[in-house]
């Protein structure tokens, strides 16, 4: 069957919803049928978010079933760990190193020790990436003078466009970002995809 | 003049707004609720475009009183709602299934299985069948455009309102839809045509109307010939599968998934009351047996379950019991049902999940409700007894969790104040406090605050006052100065309101000051008879998108004296803002300066003085 199911995850504020309109919208100009599912209300509340961006015509319902998940972005550890009874045999990730544990379980320790957490993702996906998207992300946003804005997310979109087999390629994604983005906020994020992917393909060696 | 729009990625949401434009809506009223927020709102972003009139109604009775009269004036009209709505506006429906309306008027229903964020998962097809009026179950966002356009025409060729029922993984689901052309059309003009049998409907006249509305219903299929309702796929004999609404799509993919495209048929049902009997009959006829799989209600189960006995159709049933009443349905249980059905037997690998706990839904940085309880807290201390603090609907209800765990009740949309007084009636020896937010008010809690004093009970209101809608996405209600399109309009003040109503003890406050606003608490509750804290300012989150779109940069931050701190906690614990964090290694709080919005509250609430303001903040 030839549906690609792209699981993207992370904490409220953290610009899952974003990142997945924006790699839909990619998809949707490629000519393939997209299907993307989001969940609402705690994006702005630190709570958990996951979306599904899928793609292919026999993709119809909005939901990722057990082990169906081919990609997952996590933009934040535990998020991904959090999801892993929905990752496919041989699955891809790329997640970021920089956890974001709630005060309340940082104080009570009831997460557990983040190497555990890459631990199990080494173990049950197909390939692991352990990218530092946060600190990128924050050495470009600095450099371009937009201290406050967060574009870890568009660091991993990046990222995911040089694992092989990924739906969207780097052109693609950067039309829709010439598109959505203007001046110095376009060259910013324009750079953080560069970043992303430059920093795969210098893993692959 | 005809407008084009090409194919594009849209929330269901969105999609059903662009459907009652493309059926040329003269009017759309609705009150925001998670998953249904987003059609008003596309509605109100395309009505200087089209030209239709949108209203943020101060509830859903009243938004269905506004798009009836409408209707009955001719014109198109909309009622939008989440599905806990039509219980509000149920006394409304329920006789106007009676009257009939002339224009076309939909009610869009967003269903919430799962109770993703709703007190319960009622399932509307039940209610339309209660209240007798029909309901249409799209299951994507495609749908949702082509079902909205014609549920206006089903309303006018049937003359009765007509329900569109959404889910959340409807609602909130993209897809690329197509919209057809849509034209501009030309708003009808409101005409009442005197009727007393009709419009004046109570005694004979009622009964009259019941009448007509039962043979309506009953000749509904035949005068709807023609309407895309009912859909075959397959032509399988093994199993018939029949499926409503969203379950569609999981059907679809559990079939492909488990190879049966040549086994099965699929019987999908596009609406769901009236019941198309013929249809189902027609098929049943040609399966072995047929499984239903439809999300809560076994409602499509025992509609088929009927219509087979009455016909002498012997094909067995099976639905609920394999496909889960409650909750809502993914592939996997769909997967799970249709093998079971079909008795196909898999080796089952057993799924992996890791427990972790549930992030808590914190009040966001800066957010007014969170000084509001911290203040409360304190004057909680002050109090010789504990009182009983009844929650209501909207973002303070998040004060039923960490850190504060202050809220020992929540029922429903204006609960809280409607129970305070009965508390106060059956004796409970405590003070009793009632907590809510200023849409909810004007939603269902004036009537309630009328009986507290009408009726005479001791009983605290207070009010967080935060000027918007805030929870579904700070939608503007009668607390905030302008309308749905953006016209300004005075506030109403609640002040006054409770003054007005004979509230005795009445206190506004300022939320960010809290030595004043517990100040008033400790004197509200200790006041014999109905007292009242207003608690007022705006939802930091909207301040903030509304100083971002002006291009006002953040003030500057409160930061931490590591030299000060005490390593105490009462920040992070007491006070529980995202943007405090703590510093294991040194056992220290500090502040993420990229998510605090410069609030200023956490330099009141260190018991050392340790957060410091900086220079020019106020």
């Amino acid at each position: 069957m030839s549906v690609t199911n792209v699981l993207i995850v992370g904490v409220g504020g953290q610009g899952v919803v974003s990142a997945a309109r924006l790699l839909a919208q990619a998809v949707l100009d490629s000519g393939r049928k997209v299907t993307v599912g989001q969940t609402f209300g705690a994006s702005q509340r630190g709570g958990s978010v996951h979306t599904s961006v899928r793609i292919g015509d026999e993709a119809h319902g909005p939901l990722i079933g057990l082990k169906m998940a081919d990609f997952l972005l996590a933009f934040e550890p535990y998020e991904g760990l959090r999801y892993l009874q929905l990752l496919a045999p041989g699955s891809k990730a790329i997640v970021n190193d920089q956890p974001d544990v709630p005060v309340r379980d940082q104080l009570a320790k009831t997460f557990p020790p983040l190497e555990e957490v890459w631990q199990i993702l080494e173990a049950k996906t197909g390939k692991l990436y352990r990218l530092s998207a946060t600190s990128l992300a924050r050495r470009i946003a600095a450099r371009h003078g937009g201290g406050g804005l967060d574009i870890t997310n568009t660091v991993i979109l990046g990222a995911a466009t040089a694992v092989e087999g990924f739906p969207a390629d780097m052109d693609m994604l950067k039309q829709i970002f010439e598109r959505r983005f203007k001046s110095k906020v376009l060259s910013m994020n324009l750079e953080a995809l560069n970043a992303g992917r430059d920093w795969i393909l210098g893993q692959r060696g | 003049m005809g407008v084009q729009v090409k194919k594009r990625l849209m929330l269901g949401n969105e999609a059903i707004a662009w459907g009652a434009i493309a059926a040329g809506i003269d009017l759309a009223a609705g009150y925001p609720g998670t998953p249904s927020s987003e059609v008003i709102q596309t509605l109100v972003d395309l009505a200087p475009e089209y030209g239709h009139y949108v209203e943020w109604s101060t509830n859903e009775k009243v938004a269905v009183e506004c798009a009836a009269a409408a209707a009955w004036a001719g014109l198109r009209a909309m009622a939008v709602m989440k599905h806990l709505g039509l219980n509000v506006a149920a006394d409304a429906l329920a006789t106007l299934a009676y009257t009939g309306v002339r224009g076309g008027m939909v009610i869009l229903s967003a269903g919430d299985a799962q109770c993703h964020t709703s007190s319960n998962e009622q399932d509307s097809r039940l209610f339309a069948r209660f209240v007798k009026l029909p309901i249409l179950d799209p299951s994507d966002p495609a749908e949702g455009f082509s079902y909205t356009k014609m549920a206006f025409e089903i309303s006018e060729r049937l003359e009765l309102p007509v329900i569109v029922n959404s889910t959340p993984r409807l609602s909130h689901t993209s897809q690329a839809v197509e919209l057809e052309p849509i034209e501009r059309q030309r708003h009808r003009k409101a005409q009442f045509l005197e009727d007393k049998d009709r419009w004046i409907c109570v005694a004979a006249a009622a009964l009259r109307r019941h009448r007509w509305l039962n043979s309506r219903l009953a000749e509904s299929r035949a005068r709807l010939s023609g309407f895309p309702l009912v859909r075959r796929l397959y032509s399988g004999r093994r199993l018939g599968i029949i499926t409503n609404g969203v379950a569609h799509n999981y059907v679809l993919e559990a079939v492909d998934q488990l190879g049966l495209r040549r086994e099965v048929s699929i019987l999908k049902i596009g609406m769901s009351f009236p019941f198309p009997e013929d249809e189902v009959a027609a098929f049943a006829r040609e399966v072995q047996r047929i499984l239903v799989v439809e999300e809560l209600e076994p409602f499509v189960e025992e509609q088929t379950c009927l219509t087979l006995y009455r016909r002498d159709i012997h094909t067995p049933v099976k639905g609920k019991g394999l496909v889960p009443r409650e909750g809502e349905l993914t592939p996997d249980v769909v997967i799970a049902a249709i093998e079971t059905a079909l008795n196909i037997k898999r080796p089952k690998e057993p799924s992996e999940t890791v427990s972790l706990p549930q992030r808590p839904l914190l009040f966001c940085p800066g957010c007014p409700h969170r000084a509001t309880y911290y203040a409360l807290r304190q004057a909680l201390r002050r109090l010789s007894k504990r009182p009983l603090i009844l929650g209501d609907i909207g973002c303070y209800t998040l004060a039923t969790s960490y850190p504060f765990e202050l809220l020992d009740t929540l029922l429903c949309m204006g609960s809280g104040v409607g129970m305070a007084h009965g508390f106060a009636k059956a004796g409970l020896d405590r003070p009793i406090l009632a907590v809510i937010g200023d849409s909810t008010l004007f939603h269902s809690g004036l009537s309630p605050l009328a009986n507290i004093t009408y009726n005479r009970s001791n009983v605290t209101v207070l009010v967080l006052d935060n000027s918007y809608t805030a929870m579904t996405g700070a939608q503007p209600n009668p607390s905030t100065g302008y309308t749905a399109v953006g016209e300004e309009v005075a506030r109403i003040s609640i002040q006054e309101v409770a003054h007005a109503l004979g509230f005795e003890y009445i206190k506004e406050v300022d939320a960010y000051d809290v030595k004043t606003v517990e100040e008033a608490l400790v004197e509200a509750l200790s006041h014999v008879g109905p007292s009242m804290v207003i608690s007022r300012r705006p939802c930091a989150l909207q301040v903030q998108r509304l100083e971002r779109k002006k291009g006002i940069s953040l003030k500057s931050l409160p930061k931490v004296d590591s030299e000060a701190c005490i390593g105490c906690r009462t920040c992070l614990t007491a006070f529980g803002c995202p943007a405090i964090k703590w510093d294991e290694e040194r056992g220290k709080a500090f502040i993420d300066q990229n998510r605090c919005t410069a609030c200023g509250d956490c330099t009141k609430v260190c018991p050392v003085g340790a957060i410091k303001a900086e220079e020019g903040q106020k």
